[in-house]
Protein backbone atom coordinates (compact mmCIF):
# COMPACT_ATOMS: atom_id res chain seq x y z
CA UNK A 1 0.00 0.00 0.00
CA UNK A 2 2.83 2.26 0.53
CA UNK A 3 4.92 1.51 -1.88
CA UNK A 4 1.27 2.77 -4.03
CA UNK A 5 0.85 5.44 -2.56
CA UNK A 6 4.29 6.26 -3.30
CA UNK A 7 4.87 5.57 -6.69
CA UNK A 8 1.21 8.06 -6.82
CA UNK A 9 2.65 10.31 -5.78
CA UNK A 10 6.13 10.50 -8.04
CA UNK A 11 3.61 10.58 -10.83
CA UNK A 12 1.58 13.63 -9.31
CA UNK A 13 4.70 15.22 -8.92
CA UNK A 14 6.44 14.75 -12.35
CA UNK A 15 3.33 16.70 -13.17
CA UNK A 16 4.13 19.27 -11.64
CA UNK A 17 7.99 19.25 -12.73
CA UNK A 18 6.63 18.74 -15.94
CA UNK A 19 4.04 22.33 -15.50
CA UNK A 20 7.01 24.22 -13.88
CA UNK A 21 9.55 23.43 -16.77
CA UNK A 22 6.89 24.37 -19.55
CA UNK A 23 3.92 25.97 -18.76
CA UNK A 24 1.52 25.94 -21.33
CA UNK A 25 -1.88 24.80 -21.88
CA UNK A 26 -1.29 21.10 -22.21
CA UNK A 27 0.76 21.06 -18.89
CA UNK A 28 -1.39 23.21 -16.92
CA UNK A 29 -4.56 20.77 -17.80
CA UNK A 30 -1.99 17.56 -16.74
CA UNK A 31 -0.90 18.96 -13.38
CA UNK A 32 -4.64 20.36 -12.59
CA UNK A 33 -6.44 17.38 -13.53
CA UNK A 34 -4.28 14.40 -13.31
CA UNK A 35 -1.46 15.81 -11.41
CA UNK A 36 -3.83 16.80 -8.38
CA UNK A 37 -5.49 13.61 -8.15
CA UNK A 38 -2.69 11.85 -8.28
CA UNK A 39 -1.38 13.49 -5.40
CA UNK A 40 -4.76 13.63 -3.70
CA UNK A 41 -4.77 9.41 -4.06
CA UNK A 42 -1.44 9.06 -2.60
CA UNK A 43 -1.68 11.12 0.15
CA UNK A 44 -5.30 9.37 1.12
CA UNK A 45 -3.90 6.01 0.61
CA UNK A 46 -0.74 6.44 3.07
CA UNK A 47 -3.50 7.74 5.31
CA UNK A 48 -5.64 5.00 5.20
CA UNK A 49 -2.41 3.23 5.63
CA UNK A 50 -2.05 4.90 8.95
CA UNK A 51 -5.54 4.50 9.89
CA UNK A 52 -7.27 1.04 8.76
CA UNK A 53 -7.94 -1.36 11.46
CA UNK A 54 -4.88 -4.07 11.73
CA UNK A 55 -5.71 -6.91 10.60
CA UNK A 56 -3.23 -10.23 11.77
CA UNK A 57 -3.38 -13.65 9.74
CA UNK A 58 -4.08 -16.33 12.74
CA UNK A 59 -0.12 -17.27 13.14
CA UNK A 60 0.27 -13.53 13.51
CA UNK A 61 -2.14 -13.48 16.30
CA UNK A 62 -1.17 -16.68 17.74
CA UNK A 63 2.65 -15.24 17.69
CA UNK A 64 1.60 -12.27 18.97
CA UNK A 65 -0.38 -13.00 22.18
CA UNK A 66 2.99 -15.81 22.82
CA UNK A 67 5.54 -13.05 22.25
CA UNK A 68 4.98 -9.72 20.92
CA UNK A 69 2.34 -8.08 22.80
CA UNK A 70 4.31 -4.98 24.12
CA UNK A 71 4.67 -4.31 20.40
CA UNK A 72 1.72 -2.05 18.62
CA UNK A 73 -0.04 -4.55 16.21
CA UNK A 74 0.54 -1.92 13.91
CA UNK A 75 4.38 -2.43 14.14
CA UNK A 76 4.37 -6.00 14.80
CA UNK A 77 2.50 -6.44 11.07
CA UNK A 78 5.69 -4.65 10.01
CA UNK A 79 7.70 -6.62 12.16
CA UNK A 80 6.59 -9.90 10.87
CA UNK A 81 6.25 -8.94 7.44
CA UNK A 82 10.39 -8.81 7.65
CA UNK A 83 10.42 -12.47 8.27
CA UNK A 84 9.65 -15.51 6.62
CA UNK A 85 7.37 -18.08 8.03
CA UNK A 86 9.01 -21.95 8.24
CA UNK A 87 8.06 -25.51 9.39
CA UNK A 88 11.01 -28.46 10.44
CA UNK A 89 9.63 -31.92 10.95
CA UNK A 90 10.54 -33.58 14.34
CA UNK A 91 13.93 -34.65 14.33
CA UNK A 92 14.84 -32.08 11.58
CA UNK A 93 17.64 -29.55 12.63
CA UNK A 94 17.43 -26.20 12.33
CA UNK A 95 20.79 -24.66 13.77
CA UNK A 96 23.78 -26.47 12.73
CA UNK A 97 26.84 -25.94 15.58
CA UNK A 98 29.59 -23.43 14.04
CA UNK A 99 26.61 -22.52 11.57
CA UNK A 100 27.75 -17.84 11.20
CA UNK A 101 23.59 -17.28 12.04
CA UNK A 102 21.99 -14.28 9.89
CA UNK A 103 18.44 -15.04 11.64
CA UNK A 104 16.49 -14.59 14.96
CA UNK A 105 13.95 -17.70 15.06
CA UNK A 106 10.93 -17.49 16.98
CA UNK A 107 9.01 -20.65 17.51
CA UNK A 108 5.09 -20.79 16.91
CA UNK A 109 4.52 -23.95 18.06
CA UNK A 110 6.24 -27.21 18.51
CA UNK A 111 9.80 -27.97 20.69
CA UNK A 112 13.36 -27.34 20.14
CA UNK A 113 16.07 -29.34 21.94
CA UNK A 114 19.31 -27.47 22.13
CA UNK A 115 22.67 -30.07 22.38
CA UNK A 116 26.10 -29.30 22.29
CA UNK A 117 27.83 -32.43 21.68
CA UNK A 118 25.41 -35.20 22.11
CA UNK A 119 24.30 -33.67 25.28
CA UNK A 120 20.86 -31.98 25.64
CA UNK A 121 21.42 -28.47 27.25
CA UNK A 122 18.06 -27.76 27.48
CA UNK A 123 14.68 -26.91 25.03
CA UNK A 124 13.12 -24.16 23.82
CA UNK A 125 8.87 -24.44 23.17
CA UNK A 126 6.28 -21.73 21.73
CA UNK A 127 6.82 -18.24 22.03
CA UNK A 128 10.41 -18.44 22.47
CA UNK A 129 13.48 -16.91 20.83
CA UNK A 130 16.74 -18.93 19.40
CA UNK A 131 19.47 -17.70 18.32
CA UNK A 132 19.90 -14.22 19.93
CA UNK A 133 22.56 -14.36 22.27
CA UNK A 134 24.46 -16.09 19.75
CA UNK A 135 23.67 -13.43 17.34
CA UNK A 136 24.26 -11.05 20.53
CA UNK A 137 27.45 -12.40 21.28
CA UNK A 138 28.91 -12.21 17.62
CA UNK A 139 30.31 -16.11 17.66
CA UNK A 140 28.83 -19.01 16.13
CA UNK A 141 26.30 -21.44 16.68
CA UNK A 142 27.94 -23.22 19.68
CA UNK A 143 25.67 -26.22 19.69
CA UNK A 144 22.70 -27.70 17.43
CA UNK A 145 18.98 -27.28 17.36
CA UNK A 146 16.54 -29.95 16.73
CA UNK A 147 13.00 -29.99 16.72
CA UNK A 148 11.57 -32.86 18.74
CA UNK A 149 8.23 -32.47 17.98
CA UNK A 150 6.86 -30.67 14.14
CA UNK A 151 7.65 -27.17 14.65
CA UNK A 152 6.29 -23.58 13.04
CA UNK A 153 8.64 -20.59 13.48
CA UNK A 154 9.27 -16.88 12.22
CA UNK A 155 12.73 -16.45 10.60
CA UNK A 156 13.94 -13.00 10.93
CA UNK A 157 16.68 -12.16 9.18
CA UNK A 158 18.96 -9.62 11.09
CA UNK A 159 19.98 -7.55 8.26
CA UNK A 160 16.48 -6.37 7.98
CA UNK A 161 15.29 -6.07 11.59
CA UNK A 162 18.11 -4.43 12.77
CA UNK A 163 17.51 -1.01 10.45
CA UNK A 164 13.91 -1.32 11.02
CA UNK A 165 14.38 -1.45 14.72
CA UNK A 166 17.14 1.27 14.42
CA UNK A 167 14.25 3.65 12.66
CA UNK A 168 11.24 2.59 14.87
CA UNK A 169 12.06 3.83 18.79
CA UNK A 170 8.97 2.37 20.31
CA UNK A 171 9.41 -0.79 18.83
CA UNK A 172 13.08 -1.14 19.58
CA UNK A 173 11.90 -0.70 23.28
CA UNK A 174 9.13 -3.28 23.51
CA UNK A 175 11.72 -5.63 21.49
CA UNK A 176 14.32 -5.25 23.78
CA UNK A 177 11.54 -5.90 26.23
CA UNK A 178 10.75 -9.58 24.63
CA UNK A 179 14.22 -10.33 23.89
CA UNK A 180 15.20 -9.07 27.87
CA UNK A 181 12.30 -11.72 28.93
CA UNK A 182 13.29 -14.53 26.94
CA UNK A 183 16.67 -14.45 27.80
CA UNK A 184 15.61 -14.27 32.03
CA UNK A 185 13.26 -17.10 31.39
CA UNK A 186 16.40 -19.42 29.70
CA UNK A 187 18.31 -18.28 32.82
CA UNK A 188 15.87 -18.78 35.21
CA UNK A 189 15.60 -22.29 33.52
CA UNK A 190 19.83 -23.00 33.55
CA UNK A 191 20.32 -22.29 36.97
CA UNK A 192 17.02 -24.58 37.87
CA UNK A 193 18.62 -27.43 36.08
CA UNK A 194 21.94 -26.75 37.75
CA UNK A 195 23.25 -28.66 40.76
CA UNK A 196 23.79 -25.57 42.69
CA UNK A 197 19.93 -24.68 42.18
CA UNK A 198 18.67 -21.03 41.75
CA UNK A 199 21.19 -18.46 42.80
CA UNK A 200 19.70 -14.30 43.24
CA UNK B 1 9.15 43.87 -34.01
CA UNK B 2 11.89 45.97 -35.22
CA UNK B 3 14.57 46.41 -32.50
CA UNK B 4 14.38 50.23 -31.69
CA UNK B 5 16.95 49.38 -28.58
CA UNK B 6 16.96 48.53 -25.04
CA UNK B 7 14.66 51.11 -23.77
CA UNK B 8 12.00 49.48 -26.07
CA UNK B 9 12.68 45.62 -25.29
CA UNK B 10 10.01 44.02 -22.69
CA UNK B 11 11.01 43.97 -19.24
CA UNK B 12 10.43 39.91 -19.94
CA UNK B 13 8.42 37.16 -17.91
CA UNK B 14 6.16 39.47 -15.52
CA UNK B 15 5.44 36.23 -12.67
CA UNK B 16 9.21 35.26 -10.55
CA UNK B 17 11.19 33.21 -11.92
CA UNK B 18 12.80 32.47 -8.53
CA UNK B 19 9.32 31.01 -7.41
CA UNK B 20 9.19 28.41 -10.67
CA UNK B 21 12.82 27.41 -9.68
CA UNK B 22 12.21 26.57 -6.00
CA UNK B 23 9.31 25.31 -7.43
CA UNK B 24 11.06 23.04 -9.60
CA UNK B 25 13.59 22.18 -7.12
CA UNK B 26 11.04 21.19 -4.37
CA UNK B 27 9.15 18.64 -6.51
CA UNK B 28 12.48 17.21 -7.30
CA UNK B 29 13.35 16.63 -3.98
CA UNK B 30 10.35 15.31 -3.17
CA UNK B 31 10.81 12.76 -5.98
CA UNK B 32 14.25 11.80 -4.73
CA UNK B 33 12.32 11.17 -1.50
CA UNK B 34 9.85 9.36 -3.09
CA UNK B 35 12.56 6.70 -4.48
CA UNK B 36 14.36 6.92 -1.32
CA UNK B 37 11.34 5.49 0.30
CA UNK B 38 10.92 2.97 -2.79
CA UNK B 39 14.54 1.34 -2.60
CA UNK B 40 15.09 1.68 1.26
CA UNK B 41 11.72 0.52 2.64
CA UNK B 42 11.69 -0.12 5.99
CA UNK B 43 12.04 3.59 6.38
CA UNK B 44 10.49 5.68 9.61
CA UNK B 45 7.12 6.65 9.69
CA UNK B 46 8.39 10.04 10.40
CA UNK B 47 10.24 9.95 6.88
CA UNK B 48 7.39 8.31 5.19
CA UNK B 49 5.16 11.44 6.17
CA UNK B 50 7.35 13.81 5.27
CA UNK B 51 8.15 12.31 1.39
CA UNK B 52 4.27 11.46 1.02
CA UNK B 53 2.60 14.15 2.03
CA UNK B 54 4.54 17.57 3.72
CA UNK B 55 7.26 17.84 0.54
CA UNK B 56 4.72 16.99 -1.93
CA UNK B 57 2.50 19.29 -0.65
CA UNK B 58 4.51 22.15 -0.51
CA UNK B 59 5.75 21.58 -4.22
CA UNK B 60 2.34 21.60 -5.40
CA UNK B 61 0.87 24.41 -3.40
CA UNK B 62 3.61 26.32 -4.84
CA UNK B 63 3.63 25.05 -8.30
CA UNK B 64 -0.25 26.35 -7.92
CA UNK B 65 0.91 29.68 -7.31
CA UNK B 66 3.18 29.69 -10.38
CA UNK B 67 1.15 28.24 -12.74
CA UNK B 68 -1.70 30.83 -11.19
CA UNK B 69 0.68 34.00 -11.91
CA UNK B 70 2.12 32.35 -15.24
CA UNK B 71 -1.22 31.83 -16.51
CA UNK B 72 -1.73 35.61 -16.22
CA UNK B 73 0.35 36.16 -19.19
CA UNK B 74 -1.09 35.89 -22.85
CA UNK B 75 1.97 33.94 -24.40
CA UNK B 76 0.24 31.00 -21.92
CA UNK B 77 -3.56 32.09 -23.24
CA UNK B 78 -3.04 31.33 -26.80
CA UNK B 79 -1.13 27.94 -26.14
CA UNK B 80 -4.84 26.69 -26.31
CA UNK B 81 -5.50 26.56 -30.27
CA UNK B 82 -8.66 28.73 -30.11
CA UNK B 83 -6.81 31.74 -28.91
CA UNK B 84 -4.04 31.64 -31.46
CA UNK B 85 -6.61 33.57 -33.89
CA UNK B 86 -7.27 36.19 -31.40
CA UNK B 87 -2.97 37.08 -30.72
CA UNK B 88 -3.06 36.93 -35.03
CA UNK B 89 -5.36 39.66 -35.17
CA UNK B 90 -3.23 41.89 -32.90
CA UNK B 91 -1.95 44.16 -35.49
CA UNK B 92 -2.08 48.13 -35.90
CA UNK B 93 -4.40 47.85 -38.76
CA UNK B 94 -7.20 45.85 -36.77
CA UNK B 95 -9.81 48.26 -35.37
CA UNK B 96 -11.25 46.30 -32.77
CA UNK B 97 -11.12 47.10 -29.19
CA UNK B 98 -8.66 44.58 -28.32
CA UNK B 99 -5.94 45.23 -30.99
CA UNK B 100 -6.84 48.93 -30.50
CA UNK B 101 -5.38 48.83 -26.38
CA UNK B 102 -2.85 46.37 -27.19
CA UNK B 103 -1.08 48.12 -30.01
CA UNK B 104 -1.12 51.33 -28.75
CA UNK B 105 -0.04 50.26 -25.19
CA UNK B 106 -3.42 50.65 -23.04
CA UNK B 107 -2.82 47.27 -21.58
CA UNK B 108 0.48 45.35 -20.82
CA UNK B 109 0.95 43.30 -24.07
CA UNK B 110 2.08 40.35 -21.80
CA UNK B 111 -0.94 39.99 -19.91
CA UNK B 112 -3.49 41.60 -21.99
CA UNK B 113 -5.91 39.21 -22.35
CA UNK B 114 -5.73 38.99 -18.57
CA UNK B 115 -6.02 42.40 -17.87
CA UNK B 116 -9.38 42.83 -19.37
CA UNK B 117 -10.89 39.14 -19.14
CA UNK B 118 -10.17 39.37 -15.01
CA UNK B 119 -12.53 41.37 -13.99
CA UNK B 120 -11.59 44.16 -11.41
CA UNK B 121 -9.87 43.72 -7.64
CA UNK B 122 -9.95 40.42 -6.17
CA UNK B 123 -13.17 39.07 -6.84
CA UNK B 124 -12.37 39.62 -10.98
CA UNK B 125 -9.13 37.90 -9.96
CA UNK B 126 -10.85 34.66 -8.22
CA UNK B 127 -13.37 34.24 -10.87
CA UNK B 128 -10.67 34.54 -13.77
CA UNK B 129 -8.98 31.56 -12.12
CA UNK B 130 -11.99 29.88 -12.04
CA UNK B 131 -13.24 30.76 -15.32
CA UNK B 132 -9.63 29.77 -16.53
CA UNK B 133 -10.05 25.50 -14.72
CA UNK B 134 -13.56 25.96 -17.07
CA UNK B 135 -11.84 26.98 -20.10
CA UNK B 136 -9.34 24.10 -19.71
CA UNK B 137 -11.85 21.95 -18.99
CA UNK B 138 -14.03 22.97 -22.02
CA UNK B 139 -9.76 22.90 -24.31
CA UNK B 140 -9.46 19.38 -22.55
CA UNK B 141 -12.67 17.97 -24.11
CA UNK B 142 -13.63 19.61 -26.67
CA UNK B 143 -16.78 20.51 -25.99
CA UNK B 144 -16.69 24.70 -26.47
CA UNK B 145 -18.68 26.27 -29.27
CA UNK B 146 -17.90 28.31 -32.55
CA UNK B 147 -17.53 31.19 -32.91
CA UNK B 148 -15.92 32.04 -29.32
CA UNK B 149 -18.85 34.10 -27.11
CA UNK B 150 -18.27 35.75 -23.60
CA UNK B 151 -19.50 33.40 -21.13
CA UNK B 152 -21.47 35.87 -18.91
CA UNK B 153 -21.46 39.72 -18.79
CA UNK B 154 -18.41 41.31 -19.43
CA UNK B 155 -17.39 43.24 -15.96
CA UNK B 156 -17.33 46.98 -16.81
CA UNK B 157 -15.18 47.92 -14.44
CA UNK B 158 -12.63 46.30 -16.25
CA UNK B 159 -12.93 49.35 -19.04
CA UNK B 160 -13.88 51.41 -15.72
CA UNK B 161 -10.82 51.19 -13.71
CA UNK B 162 -9.29 53.19 -16.25
CA UNK B 163 -11.16 55.09 -18.27
CA UNK B 164 -13.74 56.37 -15.63
CA UNK B 165 -11.70 59.60 -14.24
CA UNK B 166 -10.00 59.99 -18.10
CA UNK B 167 -11.20 63.16 -19.46
CA UNK B 168 -11.94 61.72 -23.20
CA UNK B 169 -14.37 59.74 -21.45
CA UNK B 170 -15.91 62.01 -18.93
CA UNK B 171 -16.59 64.93 -21.76
CA UNK B 172 -18.43 62.46 -23.89
CA UNK B 173 -21.80 63.67 -23.58
CA UNK B 174 -23.54 59.71 -24.78
CA UNK B 175 -21.60 58.54 -21.07
CA UNK B 176 -23.12 61.30 -19.18
CA UNK B 177 -26.71 60.62 -20.45
CA UNK B 178 -28.44 58.66 -17.40
CA UNK B 179 -30.17 56.44 -19.24
CA UNK B 180 -27.41 54.67 -21.07
CA UNK B 181 -25.45 54.86 -17.68
CA UNK B 182 -28.33 52.62 -16.05
CA UNK B 183 -28.11 50.66 -19.25
CA UNK B 184 -24.38 49.83 -19.05
CA UNK B 185 -24.20 49.14 -15.66
CA UNK B 186 -27.38 46.81 -15.53
CA UNK B 187 -25.62 45.29 -18.32
CA UNK B 188 -28.69 45.61 -20.78
CA UNK B 189 -25.83 47.45 -23.23
CA UNK B 190 -22.31 47.32 -23.84
CA UNK B 191 -19.83 49.21 -24.35
CA UNK B 192 -19.08 47.36 -27.50
CA UNK B 193 -21.25 46.53 -30.71
CA UNK B 194 -23.04 49.54 -30.16
CA UNK B 195 -20.70 52.39 -29.82
CA UNK B 196 -17.55 51.11 -29.95
CA UNK B 197 -16.02 47.98 -32.44
CA UNK B 198 -16.44 44.46 -31.09
CA UNK B 199 -13.86 43.87 -28.75
CA UNK B 200 -11.95 40.65 -30.94
CA UNK B 201 -12.68 40.84 -34.81
CA UNK B 202 -15.21 38.55 -35.84
CA UNK B 203 -12.88 36.02 -38.12
CA UNK B 204 -10.61 35.45 -34.94
CA UNK B 205 -13.29 33.86 -33.15
CA UNK B 206 -13.68 30.61 -35.02
CA UNK B 207 -10.87 29.33 -33.61
CA UNK B 208 -9.25 28.83 -37.17
CA UNK B 209 -12.03 27.31 -38.61
CA UNK B 210 -13.75 28.77 -41.28
CA UNK B 211 -17.78 29.47 -40.93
Amino acid sequence: MIRTATILVMLGLGTALLVMLDSNADTAMLFTFVGHPLLGAGIALYVWSLVRPVRMTPLEKALYDLSFSDLRPRDFVRFVALGQWCSARAGETIVHRGEELSEVLVLLSGEVELEVDGERIGTAGAGELMGASVILSGEPAWGNARAISDCRYLALPMADVQPWVEQNPAARVALQATVSRDLAEKLRRLTQRSPAGPTD
Amino acid sequence: MEDLGPLFAHPGDLSDPTLGTIAAILAVVALGLCVWVLVRRPVTDALLAVSLVTVPLVAFALSDMVLLERSKETEFCVTCHVMTPLLETVTPEDKALAPLHITQGAVPTAQSCYTCHSGYGVHGNMRAKLAGVRHMLLELTGTYDLPLTLHGDFDLKSCLACHAEGLAFRSQPAHAAPEIQQALLSHQMGCTGTCHPAAHPPQALTGGVSQ
